[in-house]
């Protein structure tokens, strides 16, 4: 055997790890893990099938509430133009009446 | 005390509005020619008042007028010829006008056209609180009923606005 032998069979001669070894791969493993994002946390969090019929049921509701809301709000924006309308008429009929007793009043008065 | 309540919800209007139409003045819309029913309680008024834009000097002083006011009530119909209407149902809301509180204000009769104005007025610790307008043509037939506060200076604004033509009132009358 030549010392070429030796020194190969010495290099790959079996060697026990000892008893960290397991520890400190697991160790090193999870610092060289990379960190899940925070999305990706927040979304394992629905995976069983029953959070996202959760999700999608308040998505529904919140779509549902929101809708309800602008139509309200477009309905009190509609019923008020009309009220507006409707005050600006009256305004008119009763000033335009009341000019004309005015000027009456006012023809009389200037007919003494 | 439900029965109370109820009655307090079904005379509830008729107390804001003060003064009833009767029902032959609610009928004659069926003979008139054209119609304008103006309604608008307190919190009509209140959210008419919303949509006034205070940048626009007319509708700042309408603003103004309705912020004291709860409520008004316009009638008016126009008739394709005369004698349409009666003159008993004027004198049914003359005669609600005649209870404690009302003083009519102006009376204008005019014989030869037949053009009757009459203003009431309702003082509520020496301020307007309601005013009434009738104003009875031969083809024509207005009942105004403003309720709430009005300043004599409000009611004079509101002519020259929204297109109203302003008429000058002489306070002063010299006989030459």
């Amino acid at each position: 055997m030549s010392r070429l032998d030796d020194a190969l069979r010495e290099a790959f001669r079996r060697q026990d790890p000892g008893p960290e070894f397991t520890a400190r791969v697991l160790a090193a493993a999870a610092v060289a893990q990379p960190k899940a994002s925070w999305w990706r946390t927040f979304a394992s969090g629905f995976r069983p099938a029953k959070f996202r019929w959760a999700t999608a049921a308040a998505l529904a509701c919140l779509l549902m509430i929101g809708g309800s809301l602008e139509y309200r709000r477009q309905q009190e924006d509609r019923q008020g133009r009309m009220a507006k309308q409707q005050l600006v008429l009256a305004l008119r009929i009763a000033g335009a009446k009341l000019n004309v007793a005015r000027e009456r009043v006012q023809q009389i008065n200037a007919g003494d | 005390m439900k029965y109370a309540l109820v009655l307090l919800f079904a005379i509830g209007p008729l107390l804001a509005q003060d003064v009833k139409l009767p029902p032959g003045i609610e009928k004659l819309a069926a003979k008139a020619s054209e119609v304008v029913d103006v309604s608008l309680d307190g919190a009509m008024l209140r959210l008419a008042g919303r949509f006034l834009s205070s940048n626009d000097p007319d509708e700042a002083k309408a603003k103004n007028i309705v912020n004291g006011l709860k409520g008004i009530y316009v009638k008016s119909f126009e008739f394709e010829k005369e004698g349409e209407y009666s003159l008993s149902d004027l004198e049914e809301i003359r005669r609600q006008l005649r209870a404690p509180g009302w003083s009519r204000m102006v009376g204008v009769i005019s014989k030869k056209g037949g053009e009757n104005t009459e203003i009431y007025m309702r003082l509520d610790n020496d301020r307007i609180g309601g005013l009434v307008i009738l104003a009875a043509e031969p083809k024509e037939l207005t009942v105004v009923n403003i309720v709430g506060n009005i300043s004599l200076d409000d009611l004079s604004s509101l002519g020259g606005h929204f297109g109203i033509p302003d008429v000058e009132v002489r306070k002063d009358h010299k006989k030459p």
